[in-house]
C-alpha cells in the first residue's frame, strides 16, 4: 500500500523522500514520503491546517522543504526555482492578471518563453479548446464567471505543458452546482491532456470523485494513501474513518478473529488479527445498516430528516447514537431494529492504525 | 420643505467658502488700482503680471521645484510601495504609520526642522534645498496614494507570474504597474499640487537666492497687495482647481474598474 523501501523500487515522476518542514519552530510537516506516477491524478486531503498547501507550495517551489529531497523525473529539484520545474500551478484564488484579457493571460508564459506570434496564437487556442472556452479570447477577466475564471487559470498553466499541474483548492471559491460541473471537467481535462495533477483539498467528496490515488494529511502527517474506494472503505485509522465521510463510530469489544461485540450484541465480522478480549473501535457507515421487524440491536428513532435521495435518522441504541441512512421512510419517535452484516463492519484500536501507516 | 432648506444650505456654504475667492477673481480685472472701488474691467493686471521679472522668476521656481520634485518623489514613492508590497504585514503597517509623519505633521516644524538639518550639514539654501523638502513631503503623499492600489493586488498573482517564468523585473513592469498606473498618476498630480501649494516649509527651505510664487506673494503682500496679485492668485486658483479636476476624474475611473470588478 505504502512504497516499499530502496530495492527495486519503480520510480515515480514525482517522488517526496523524508521531507519536513517547520514555521517558526512549529513542525508543519514530518517525514513525508510518497510518489506520483505520470498520468496520475492524485489527492492531497485533510483539513485546513493540516500542512497539505505547504505541501504543494513545497513541490512548486514556492517553499523549500527543511530536510528531504523532491525529485522530479527522478532529478532532484530542490532549490530549482518554479519556473524551471516543468511544474505549473492553478492557486487557489485564480491568480488572473486582471488588467489582461483572457488571450494575455493565457500567452503570458508563452510570451516570456519568446514563442512565436504564430505559436502562441495556436496553443493559446488549444487551450481554450481543452477548458471548453473556445472565442473567450478577447474578454476581459472582470467580464467572467468564477467558473470561467477557474478554468482560464487552468488554461493558463496547461499551456505551458508541465509534467505535472498542482491545484490549490481550486472549486473552494465556486458554488455548489458548479462545483460538481467543475470536478467532473478537471476529470476530463486530466485525462485528454496527459498530464499528471496534484490536488489539493479538504473536501472529500472531491477527493473519492476524480483521484486515482488520495493521500490522507492531518497534523503534518500522511495519515493513509490509497486509493480512493480503500479510503473510504478500509480506513486505516480513526481520524481517516471520521474525516472521510460520515461514519458511526463505536466502542467494542473484540471477542476473537471474526467475533465482536458492541452495543450489547455479538457480531461476525471480517476482521482477524486483533488482541482477543481488547477494547476496539468498531466502524460502520450510516447507509450500512439494515432496518426492519428484527434485528440484534434494538433502537428508538430520535429525529428523521429528509435528504433528497435519503432519510437520514438518529438513532438511540443503548446510550449511543447512531446516524443511519435509509431509502425507507421512517418517523421521528418510532423503535426499530438494526443489523448489520459481517462486511460492513470495520475494526479498528488506534494501535493497529499506528503499525499500518 | 427639507428639500430647499438643504439645498440652501449647502448653497450658503459654497458660498461662504468661494465667495472671498470670487472677489479676489473679479478685482483682478478691476481697472482701479485701489480695492473696493470697480472702475470697469480691465485685463491690465494680467499684462502687469506677464511682464513682471520678479513673478516670472518666482514662476520658474515654483514650476521647476515643482515639476522636479514630483518627478522624483513618484519614483521613489512607486519603488518604495512596491518594497513594502513584497515586505511582511508587520513591517509595513509600521512603515505605513511613519509615512503619515510628514503629512500630519503641521508644516512649520517640518520646514523649521529641515532648515535646521540643511544648516547642521552647511548646506547652500537655494532651489535644491527646496526640492529636497518638496520631495520629502511628496513622497509621503505619492505613498498614501499608491499603497491602497497597489493593495488589492493579490500577492499570489506575484506568484503565478513566477511560475509562468517571469523575473522581478517582468513582474514589476508586466503585472504590478499596470495595475497601480492610475494610483501613481494621481499620486503624481497630487504630489505635484501639494508642492505648487506650499508656502510654509518653502520659506525655511528656500533661503534668499530663491523665491518661488508663493514666497514672492507673501512679501509682496506686506507692501500691501498690488492688483496684479490678485491676478496671479486667481490664476494659480484655476491652475489648482484644474488639477483637483483630473485627480477625481482619475479616482472616479478607478472606482468605475472596482465595481467592474465585484459585478465578475
Amino acid at each position: 500500500m505504502i512504497e516499499q523501501p530502496t530495492e527495486a523500487r519503480q520510480e515515480g515522476l514525482v517522488e517526496l523522500h523524508d521531507i519536513s518542514k517547520a514555521f517558526d519552530g512549529k513542525p508543519i510537516l514530518k517525514d513525508i514520503n510518497f510518489s506520483v506516477d505520470k498520468n496520475q491524478f492524485l489527492t492531497i486531503l485533510g483539513p485546513s491546517g493540516c500542512g497539505k498547501t505547504t505541501l504543494l507550495r513545497m513541490i512548486g517551489g514556492f517553499e523549500e522543504p527543511d530536510s528531504g529531497t523532491i525529485f522530479l523525473n527522478g532529478k532532484c529539484i530542490n532549490g530549482v526555482s518554479p519556473h524551471d520545474r516543468n511544474i505549473n500551478t492553478v492557486f487557489q484564488k485564480y491568480s488572473l492578471f486582471p488588467h489582461m484579457n483572457v488571450y494575455d493571460n493565457i500567452a503570458f508564459g508563452l510570451k516570456l518563453k519568446k514563442q512565436s506570434a504564430k505559436t502562441i496564437n495556436k496553443k493559446v487556442k488549444d487551450a481554450l479548446k481543452l477548458v471548453s472556452l473556445s472565442g473567450f479570447e478577447k474578454r476581459s477577466i472582470e467580464a467572467l464567471s468564477g467558473g470561467e475564471q477557474q478554468r482560464v487559470a487552468i488554461a493558463r498553466a496547461l499551456v505551458m505543458h508541465p509534467q505535472v499541474l498542482l491545484l490549490d483548492e481550486p472549486l473552494s471559491a465556486l458554488d455548489r452546482r458548479l462545483r460538481l460541473d467543475m470536478q467532473r471537467e478537471l476529470k476530463e481535462i486530466q485525462v485528454k491532456a496527459g498530464i499528471t495533477f496534484i490536488y489539493v483539498t479538504h473536501d472529500q467528496e472531491e477527493a473519492l470523485t476524480m483521484s486515482d490515488k488520495v493521500i490522507v494529511l492531518n497534523n503534518g502527517a500522511i495519515q493513509q494513501i490509497d486509493t480512493p474506494d480503500n479510503i473510504y472503505n478500509e480506513p486505516v485509522n480513526l481520524f481517516v474513518a471520521d474525516f472521510v465521510g460520515t461514519n458511526n463510530i463505536i466502542d467494542g469489544r473484540f471477542i476473537e478473529d471474526h467475533r465482536v461485540s458492541f452495543l450489547g450484541a455479538e457480531f461476525e465480522c471480517d476482521d482477524v488479527g486483533f488482541v482477543k478480549n481488547s477494547r476496539v473501535h468498531v466502524i460502520i457507515r450510516p447507509e450500512d445498516f439494515i432496518l426492519g421487524e428484527g434485528g440484534k440491536l434494538s433502537g428508538h428513532i430520535r429525529s428523521a430528516a429528509f435528504k433528497g435521495m435519503v432519510n437520514e435518522l438518529v438513532v438511540l441504541v443503548e446510550d449511543t447514537e447512531l446516524i443511519v441512512r435509509t431509502t425507507t421512510h421512517y418517523v421521528a419517535g418510532t423503535d426499530v431494529f438494526l443489523d448489520v452484516i459481517p462486511f460492513n463492519i470495520h475494526v479498528l484500536t488506534e494501535e493497529k492504525a499506528d503499525e499500518k501507516v | 420643505m427639507v428639500k430647499p432648506l438643504k439645498r440652501i444650505l449647502i448653497g450658503g456654504l459654497l458660498l461662504f467658502l468661494y465667495l472671498p475667492i470670487i472677489v479676489l477673481a473679479l478685482y483682478s480685472f478691476n481697472a482701479s488700482e485701489y480695492l473696493g472701488r470697480w472702475e470697469g474691467f480691465s485685463l491690465k493686471w494680467y499684462g502687469a503680471l506677464f511682464s513682471n521679472a520678479e513673478i516670472a522668476e518666482a514662476l520658474y521656481y515654483t514650476l521647476g521645484v515643482a515639476l522636479l520634485a514630483t518627478i522624483i518623489a513618484t519614483a521613489i514613492g512607486v519603488l518604495a510601495s512596491i518594497g513594502l508590497f513584497y515586505s511582511k504585514a508587520k513591517i509595513k503597517k509600521h512603515v505605513m504609520t511613519a509615512n503619515y509623519l510628514p503629512i500630519v505633521n503641521p508644516d512649520l516644524i517640518t520646514g523649521i526642522s529641515l532648515m535646521m538639518f540643511f544648516v547642521f550639514f552647511r548646506a547652500r539654501f537655494g532651489f535644491s534645498t527646496m526640492l529636497l523638502a518638496h520631495i520629502i513631503f511628496d513622497v509621503a503623499y505619492v505613498i498614501v496614494v499608491v499603497m491602497p492600489k497597489m493593495m488589492q493586488i493579490d500577492f499570489a498573482q506575484v506568484e503565478a507570474a513566477m511560475d509562468l517564468g517571469a523575473n522581478q523585473w517582468v513582474i514589476i513592469g508586466r503585472v504590478i504597474l499596470p495595475q497601480i498606473k492610475q494610483g501613481v498618476l494621481a499620486g503624481a498630480l497630487l504630489a505635484f499640487t501639494m508642492s505648487i501649494d506650499d508656502f510654509v516649509i518653502s520659506f525655511f527651505t528656500a533661503g534668499n537666492r530663491a523665491t518661488n510664487l508663493s514666497i514672492a506673494i507673501y512679501s509682496m503682500a506686506r507692501r500691501g497687495i498690488k492688483p496684479y496679485v490678485n491676478a496671479l492668485a486667481t490664476l494659480m486658483f484655476v491652475g489648482i482647481i484644474l488639477l483637483i479636476f483630473f485627480i477625481n476624474r482619475i479616482n472616479d475611473s478607478k472606482k468605475d474598474n472596482e465595481n467592474g470588478r465585484l459585478i465578475g
